[in-house]
């Protein structure tokens, strides 16, 4: 299954999603005293099959994510990846600790899983808004992969074979430190079918295309 | 669906249920017992009410976006510390409870509400704050030591550096990191053997290798290596501190070198000292006797001026000849390498004496020495020429009216000992103190005293390789002091 977003539209979603990750670093900002900048450069609409070998390409060392499955009008997988070697650095810079350990402590971990709950919790609501349906999502898991079976092991919960995933760079910057990651919506066909014709009709409604 | 209320009163971790319009439904007795608020008198109530210091928190917008947006909430203690005022008590002892909240929407029926749940995480973070201390006690160490540091991998990769070992490898830290460890020394096969010495047996220390410095120069390093075992990924790493001796070894090359130099031009000065002394006797010898020889032939014939002008001139060859005699002398002090050795003062003293006895007589000189002398470090026939000296000039310089008068002493003076050569002679002018221990110095015209004016230059060589001080004090017509120091330690040259 492929589906081609014209240029209109990815505008429309890239939007979305920045209005999204925008909100969340607000947020990250108010905690952490520091200023954070989130940005969504590109956005990419793949198949399943299509995202695992981009994903496989594009990062060569094991990756971090944070997971939080959702369901209501849209049911799925989002999901917040980082290479692992870095995603401590941005749990450091978020609570400016100039001693870290060693060793990655739970709290630690912990912290980690609060900022993709904040970031997914952001790019949730702003969907969530533009389809004005309320989409509940499930509470964050950490997920460690090599990035081959980074996908598989993100949605293990979806089972359906035709699902597609919109595919997110997402940039994060906070005092000092640039970390490259994705943001990951893995949904199913109904579903995907659903969110495109939102955004269509959000597209119709603003009196454009 | 809300579980019985004995299964949630079980459990060890804070359970709260609002309604949707954030009243309590549920308060287990983990809440109940934490924040002293009874499960009775909570229920039916709004949180911000039990809670007045939760206005505008986080943890109000999280239950909002729970009610309102379904979507769930983690607040994790180094963003959140202590969401909610709860406190565990111990008997009379009352702790804060660290916390680890989640909120997450929950539906009953249709109808929303939503679940706080709190874990007490109280040791964990007490853990990592331990955990901390030691790590930025550690990391200060290491940052602050003024030795090199560093740590490498099994393969011999760097993995951290300190600030002194940047300055000694002349390499930021950033470069560092991941190098090679070996390819720094100039014998890198070296370097690593020490890394798989301290991997097979624990430790290796004092290994001396040479840096090569990325500024040029190598730099000489004493290194010693540990392995820190056991580490959390069960790898070991080895930590190696370094000692720069760079200074050290190049100021030892360096004095070495003056060293030799020095010892080259004192033998040749001996040498030197030996031949002129030799070789200047002997056309001495040669005027004298055939003067003499003169003076036999001439026989009766001789006038008496003549007779006392080839006095004057055996004389003055006399006397040539004992000065050439005490430089020789003098210049030897201290190059027949006698060993120091533990003497008796008194001995030495006795023997000065014993020395100097018909001129002593002669001179009715009256000299006291003390009964007590301690043991001293030092060449004997050195320090008995010392003491010769000092006691010959006391009664060379004598009063014409007195007979002379010599006082030793001697007292402790902490590290040395004080010894002092008192007479009642004609005394030293001020302004000639310092100028009587010089080579050829007399105080007074050579017909007056005899002497070669070496004597006291001779004290002071003998004193000068003994690590003490001489220097008198006097007063002109009532007699001078000479003082002497010698070290009481064994460590004299």
């Amino acid at each position: 299954m492929k589906i081609d977003l014209n240029e209109m539209e990815r505008d429309v979603v890239t939007e979305l999603f920045n209005i999204g990750v925008g909100h969340a670093a607000a947020a990250f900002g108010q905690l952490t005293r520091e200023k954070v900048q989130l940005a969504v450069p590109r956005v990419d609409i793949v198949s399943y099959a299509e995202a695992a070998s981009q994903l496989a390409e594009a990062t060569g060392e094991p990756m971090i994510g944070i997971r939080q499955d959702f369901e209501g009008p849209l049911t799925g997988v989002a999901a917040l990846i980082f290479p692992e070697r870095r995603s401590l650095e941005i749990v450091r810079a978020a609570i400016d600790d100039r001693f870290p350990l060693d060793d990655v402590s739970e709290l630690e971990r912990e912290t980690l899983l609060e900022i993709g709950n904040i970031i997914l919790n952001s790019c949730l609501a702003s969907i969530s808004d533009m389809l004005g349906m309320t989409t509940a999502a499930s509470l964050p898991h950490l997920v460690h992969s090599a990035p081959t079976d980074l996908l598989d092991n993100l949605s293990a919960r979806s089972t359906s074979i035709d699902r597609i995933v919109l595919f997110l760079h997402i940039d994060f910057s906070v005092s000092r430190l640039n970390v490259s990651g994705y943001l990951l919506f893995i949904l199913g066909v109904e579903g995907s079918a659903r969110f495109l014709d939102a955004v269509r009709g959000l597209i119709d409604r603003s009196g454009h295309g | 669906m809300i579980l019985p209320a004995n299964i949630i009163d079980g459990l060890d971790s804070g359970v709260v249920v609002l309604d949707a319009t954030r009243r309590v439904v549920v308060w287990n007795a983990w809440m109940a017992a934490r924040s002293s608020l009874a499960a009775e008198t909570a229920r039916g109530r709004d949180l911000l009410e039990i809670f007045p210091e939760l206005a505008g928190s986080h943890l109000l917008a999280a239950v909002d976006r729970a009610l309102r947006h379904r979507l769930p909430t983690v607040m994790s203690h180094n963003l959140h510390p202590r969401v909610l005022p709860l406190f565990s008590r111990h008997g009379a002892s009352i702790e804060p409870v660290e916390q680890s909240v989640v909120v997450r929407p929950m539906s009953d029926g249709g109808v929303a509400g939503c679940l706080i749940q709190i874990t007490d995480i109280t040791s964990a973070v007490k853990r990592d704050r331990h955990l901390r201390d030691v790590t930025v006690y550690n990391r200060t160490l290491f940052e602050m030591a003024v030795d090199p540091m560093a740590t490498v991998d099994r393969g011999g990769i760097l993995l951290d550096a300190n600030p002194a070992f940047e300055v000694l490898a002349g390499i930021p830290r950033q470069s560092l990191l991941g190098s090679r460890f070996d390819a720094l020394f100039t014998k890198s096969v070296d370097a690593g053997r020490l890394v798989a010495r301290a991997l097979a047996e624990g430790r290796a220390t004092d290994v001396l290798l040479s840096l090569r410095h990325a500024g040029g120069g190598d730099r000489h390093v004493s290194l010693s290596a540990a392995t820190v075992p056991a580490r959390s990924d069960g790898g070991s790493v080895v930590f190696l501190v370094a000692r720069d001796l760079t200074e050290r070894i190049e100021a030892e090359r360096e004095l070495a070198k003056k060293t030799r130099i020095i010892e080259r031009s004192n033998a040749e000065l001996a040498q030197f000292a030996y031949v002129v002394s030799h070789d200047l006797r002997q056309p001495l010898r040669t005027i004298s006797s055939f003067l003499t020889l003169i003076e036999r032939r001439l026989g009766s014939d001789i006038t008496e001026e003549l007779r006392e002008f080839i006095g004057f001139a055996v004389d003055g060859a006399k006397r040539m000849d004992r000065l050439i005699v005490d430089l020789l002398n003098y210049s030897r002090i201290g190059r027949q390498g006698a060993p120091f050795e533990e003497l008796e003062l008194g001995g030495i003293l006795a023997e000065a004496m014993a020395n100097l006895g018909m001129i002593i007589v002669e001179a009715r000189a009256e000299i006291t020495v003390p009964e007590h002398l301690p043991m001293v470090q030092g060449c004997r026939t050195e320090l008995v020429r010392l003491f010769q000296n000092l006691i010959a000039n006391a009664i060379k310089y004598a009063a014409a009216d007195r007979p002379p008068q010599v006082e030793v002493a001697c007292r402790d003076d902490g590290d040395t000992w004080l010894l002092s050569v008192r007479d009642n002679g004609i005394g030293i002018p001020a302004d000639s103190l310092e100028r009587v221990f010089g080579l050829f110095q007399r105080l007074s015209a050579p017909d007056q005293t005899e002497g070669t004016g070496i004597g006291l230059a001779v004290c002071r060589k003998i004193v000068d390789r003994h690590r003490g001080r001489i220097w008198v004090e006097s007063e002109i017509g009532s007699g001078s002091t000479f003082f002497v120091t010698l070290p009481k330690d064994g460590l004299i040259d």
